[in-house]
């Protein structure tokens, strides 16, 4: 991931914000899920995504 | 009480503080869990917060003498509160704190991405690396 952070693929603000959304400690569902942050996407069981 | 010269080098020995794991808990039930964004997380040290001493200078130079005697008493009496309103001085201190550590982040990431010297770009990496997933 931070190698497409030195490169700019993924945004320093939008990683700012993963940082800060982590920092909360989010309870995340077991089941498919993702959450956008413009220049990249996290979430689980990424196979399963239907729409993010 | 402290003389200026003592002070001084109080300040000089302690460049970050670290607050623990438990009193982090204890102040996200008060403030809600962005109180987690005020300094950097070590998430192998039980979520302890370690906060730069400027950062803390900084945010109380933001608020008059009465509002930093409200945030301290706010801040040292808990148990008379559930929640604390965003509006109180307390929470204007945690916002402050919070905004400079993700502005200090972005920074350093910005930095990350437009340094030319790999040595820097390689600590700045493992910096970043250490603060979102702690390795």
């Amino acid at each position: 991931m931070l190698d497409r952070v030195r490169v700019r693929l993924i945004d320093a603000e939008d990683l700012t914000a993963l940082l800060a959304w982590i920092n909360t400690k989010p309870e995340v569902p077991d089941s498919a899920w993702c959450k956008d942050f413009g220049s990249f996407k996290v979430g689980g069981n990424p196979s399963e995504w239907k729409r993010c | 009480m402290l003389t200026l010269v003592q002070f001084l080098e109080e300040l000089e020995h302690a460049q970050s503080i670290t607050i623990p794991g438990e009193e982090v808990e204890r102040l996200a039930g008060m403030f809600g869990p962005a109180v987690r964004n005020i300094g950097a997380t070590n998430r192998r040290a039980g979520g302890s917060v370690e906060i730069p001493m400027a950062n803390i200078i900084e945010a109380v130079q933001g608020l008059d003498v009465r509002a930093l005697t409200e945030a301290v008493q706010e801040l040292k009496s808990p148990e008379a509160f559930t929640s604390m309103p965003v509006s109180s001085s307390a929470a204007q201190l945690i916002d402050a704190l919070a905004e400079m550590y993700l502005q200090q982040f972005q920074h350093r990431v910005d930095r990350y991405q437009e340094s030319n010297d790999p040595a820097e770009a390689k600590r700045l990496r493992h910096e970043i690396s250490q603060e979102l997933f702690g390795a």
